[in-house]
């Protein structure tokens, strides 16, 4: 026991002063260790293996990406056009907006959201007449009365 | 929700010919959390059934919400007390029209928002069962009244939402306590 403490003190007293050397005569190298730690994965994630899906990446993500990638590959020049392009094309591309954006602001249930392509429904199992006019045609034929619904918004419409 | 009702959406089809007709847009309401974050609700959605015969003359009108089994009971009690107007229609309701003196029943859910929901239908519907006897003093100073006719009248004075005003009467509600009205 007493030799794996020593062991661990000796390990200590040689890290540190050699960090705080470090710092002293070379800070740039040490920003530079520090910078490159910080971007490595960030770099990895758009310059490596573009084709191939990353753990619980959607489809519509990797497309994305393959879209960054072709962009990270093009001359400086034009650099920040192209990436504002280039996202823009990669969301039309996909039609699916939704896709890109974080999960938290497309909750699914929101009957607005770009995720619904369309808003039509079936209005119910009731077989409707598409006008008034119509069912007061039936109506003669059939003698049944009329049951005329009126609404603010569109009953084949969902939510509205 | 009411049509989609496999009981409701039965007996309409057996005892009438529905239509349906939208008499504006409904407002929606947009809150932006400025985070990016954006909900969309609808506001103040309102809705009304007119039994009318074949001429489009209403003779009676179901105001606003009901609950799905508030809103059967009442269609089967319009459908016994209307007078038939053939034979065969009036052998159908005497099969299928059974008295009842229950306005509601419970449904049983474990879920709290559809309790929630059960409870405000159950508050709209005796609401609007009020409401039902302006509408008959109304058909009864108003013969021939037609949906088309009346529907400013109901919305107004009924429902409390008035279909000439762009605020749908809901202005002084959103601004009374909000400082920076335009």
């Amino acid at each position: 026991m007493k030799i794996l403490n020593l062991k661990r003190w000796v390990l200590i007293g040689t890290t540190i002063p050699l960090v705080f050397a470090m710092k002293l005569t070379c800070p740039s190298v040490a920003q530079d260790v520090a910078k490159r730690a910080a971007e490595g994965p960030l770099e990895n994630l758009i310059q490596s293996k573009p084709n191939t899906p990353l753990q619980g990446e959607t489809p519509s993500q990797l497309a994305a990406r393959r879209g960054l990638d072709r962009i990270n590959k093009q001359p400086l020049a034009d650099r920040s056009k192209h990436v504002a392009e280039g996202t823009t094309k990669a969301i039309v591309g996909l039609g699916n907006a939704a896709a890109l954006l974080p999960a938290s602001n497309t909750p699914s249930d929101d009957p607005f959201s770009p995720r619904q392509k369309s808003n039509k429904v079936q209005p119910g199992d009731v077989q409707w007449h598409t006008n008034l006019e119509s069912a007061s045609e039936n109506s003669r034929k059939t003698g049944k009365p009329i049951l005329h619904f009126q609404l603010l918004g569109q009953l084949d419409e969902r939510f509205t | 929700m009411l049509f989609s009702n496999p009981a409701i959406a039965r007996f309409i089809n057996q005892n009438f010919e529905p239509s349906w007709e939208s008499v504006r847009p409904v407002p929606k309401v947009t809150i932006d959390f400025g985070n990016g974050t954006v909900v969309n609700r609808t506001l103040h959605g309102n809705v009304a059934t007119y039994i009318c015969n074949a001429n489009q003359i209403v003779t009676d009108v179901l105001p606003g919400v009901y609950s799905p089994d508030a809103y059967l009971d009442q269609l089967k009690r319009i459908c016994s007390r209307a007078a038939p107007q053939t034979k065969v229609h009036q052998q159908q309701i005497q099969q299928r029209v059974a008295p009842s003196s229950r306005l509601v029943r419970r449904t049983q859910s474990s879920n709290p928002a559809s309790e929630q929901l059960f409870e405000n239908l159950q508050v709209d519907t005796r609401l609007n069962e009020q409401r039902r006897e302006q509408i008959t003093a109304y058909l009864k100073a108003h013969f021939k009244s037609t949906p088309a006719s009346m529907k400013f009248w109901l919305y107004r004075e009924v429902l409390r939402a008035d279909l000439n005003d762009p605020y749908l009467g809901l202005r002084e509600i959103l601004f009374a306590d909000y400082p920076f009205v335009d």
